[in-house]
């Protein structure tokens, strides 16, 4: 059940993003996709391990793993929102000499 | 330009999504489709159950065997005729270690072997401890209404289906994974005892049924169709060894054995079939042995059977019966290779009795070795001399085993497939396992808190009946 909330969850919200970026002409390119569709990966692994290690009775197990798995999520997400925001910044300084 | 979905293509969308995502933990654990698909199909197969696909079905074990020099072996060599390997003066000495050590610890309140702990240990131990009749393991089986008795014909079935439903009522009565292996006197066979540890001979013979007399058991030639099961253990509870908490998951898993085998014999022989069992702990042949040539798990380095669905937390048992079963076949699960490179469990074992040996090796350790296969062999007796300066049984290797886990997190099944298909980064694995669950601890001392374990709100029997993928 948590997983058809999440994938709900997930659709939505990916759903919206790709409407707002369309909404305000922001073109994303396809390893940018990749990247954030890698980061959203990482990030229910990550999530996935938290919540179970602690249902282990291994909650170092659980801090270490959403660690070890959100931090690179966090980074790629990071890496694809600075790529989109930088090359979105560069095209309105063209639009507006 | 905005770019609006209409109501159909996004509840389409959602569908879509929702459907990925929620079958991503299929994936994640490591299952194929088809075997998710094959899962819900009630005709499922026989044998272990259906298994993720990094569990590879072979035709020779990963433990390499000269059946030329493997010879039926005689129980009273394990290291458990304590009398043989101590002699009578140093067992005495070893006794009363035992009584002394308990007493002490009892004394100054250890973790683990407080008067609560003993007295759980006590209960799980029943047949050694309050020497109660009834849950002994009887080699004939209980009497039962056979087909004769109703004016019945006996069942038949092809093999396959044979095998089906012993496994489904294995598994019913509590069995983990079930396994068959068809013997054969130039191979298989021979890891059947040649005496039982009560010395009583095992002989196979032309007869129609099996018997025993006061110097041996008979078993008829027909019988030639093993059973081998597992049962499962508490990983949380395996976790508090060594010490008498932890090793109540031990004996209570010897007590299930005990109960499942008399009562998968009286279904065998309602079915009008004979089913010889063990007549006590650890009789009738080698459990390890028939546990790899049943494909339920891979010789581990600490000597004992490592299994895709349990990990080390298992005890294993046999039956033969002369109902045709399908054989199940061995399986590379990547675990000798992966014990190569991890050796955890020799570093967890207090007494230093497992191997730290990179490769396996023919050469045994000891007469309590049997020979004939290539092994990690253990230092069997001092093992077992450790057990009395504990007061208790150890598994303190079962305890450390990286496999020795809940399996609800979703990196235990990236663990196993890496394992199965990188071995050689077992190292890495180990320390992985270390950052996360702890490193062995130093003699003896358990990896969890005993104390903690009696605040715990455990399932039925401190396992996980859902573990192993069945119907349910």
């Amino acid at each position: 059940m948590m997983w058809l909330i999440l994938g709900l969850v997930i659709g939505v919200a990916g759903w919206w993003i790709f409407d707002w970026a369309k909404a305000h002409q922001i073109k994303v390119m396809w390893y940018e996709w990749l990247l954030e569709a890698i980061a959203l990966l990482f990030a229910l692994f990550a999530i996935q391990n938290f919540f179970a290690s602690f249902e282990e009775l291994e909650p170092n197990a659980a801090w270490v793993l959403l660690a070890l798995f959100g931090v690179p999520a966090l980074i790629l997400a990071g890496v694809a929102g600075f790529l989109i925001w930088r090359r979105h910044k560069s095209v309105n300084r063209i639009a507006q000499p | 330009m905005s770019y609006n979905l209409t109501r159909r293509e996004f509840l389409k969308d959602l569908g879509l999504l929702g459907a990925g995502v929620t079958l991503a933990p299929v994936a994640a654990q490591g299952e194929t489709f088809e075997s998710f698909v094959e899962r819900s199909d009630p005709g499922w197969k026989p044998g272990p159950a259906v298994r993720p696909a990094w569990v590879k079905t072979i035709d020779k074990p990963t433990t390499e065997i000269d059946w030329d020099k493997k010879q039926r072996w005689d129980e009273r060599n394990t290291a458990f005729n304590f009398p043989k390997y101590f002699g009578d003066e140093r067992l005495k000495k070893l006794q009363t270690i035992q009584a002394e050590n308990t007493a002490r610890y009892l004394k100054e309140g250890r973790p683990g072997y407080t008067l609560k702990d003993l007295a759980l240990m006590a209960g799980a131990n029943l047949r050694a401890f309050a020497n109660v009749s009834g849950l002994e393991f009887p080699f004939l089986g209980p009497d039962v209404l056979t087909p004769e008795k109703r004016g019945a014909p006996k069942f038949t079935a092809s093999p396959e289906e044979a095998a089906k439903i012993v496994a489904t009522a294995l598994r019913f009565y509590g069995a983990g994974s079930v396994g068959f292996v068809e013997l054969d006197p130039k191979t298989t066979q021979k890891l059947i005892f040649s005496h039982d540890g009560d010395g009583k001979m095992i002989e196979f013979a032309d007869v129609e049924q099996p018997q025993e007399t006061k110097e041996k058991r008979i078993i008829p030639n027909k019988c030639r169709y093993a059973i081998v099961f597992t049962v499962q253990m508490s990983v949380e509870t395996q976790k508090r060894a060594p010490t008498p908490t932890g090793a109540a998951t031990t004996y209570i898993g010897y007590e299930f054995g005990g109960l499942i085998q008399t009562r998968i014999q009286a279904f065998l022989k309602s079915l009008g079939y004979h089913a010889p069992g063990e007549y006590s702990r650890n009789a009738l042949g080698l459990s390890v042995g028939l546990g790899v040539m049943a494909g339920l798990g891979e010789l581990a380095r600490f000597n004992r059977l490592l299994t895709p669905e349990y990990g080390p937390t298992v005890r294993v048992f046999k039956l033969l019966t002369d109902l045709p079963l399908a054989p199940t076949k061995p399986i590379d699960a990547g675990f000798v290779q992966f014990c190569k490179v991890c050796k955890k469990c020799a570093d967890a074992c207090p007494s230093k009795a497992v191997s730290f040996d990179d490769e396996p090796s023919w050469q045994v350790r000891g007469e309590y070795n049997s020979v004939g296969h290539k092994a990690w062999f253990d230092d069997a007796v001092k093992c077992r001399a450790y057990w009395f300066e504990a007061g208790t049984g150890c598994a303190a290797c079962f305890a450390a085993c990286p496999f020795a886990t809940k399996d609800k997190a979703t990196f235990h099944q990236l663990v196993k497939f890496v394992s199965s298909n990188a071995p050689g980064l077992g190292g890495v694995v180990r320390s992985l396992d270390d950052l996360l669950y702890g490193a062995p601890g130093v003699g003896g001392k358990p990896i969890k808190d005993p104390n903690e374990w009696w605040s715990l709100d455990m399932p039925e029997y401190g396992i996980d009946t859902a573990k192993g993928k069945r119907d349910v």
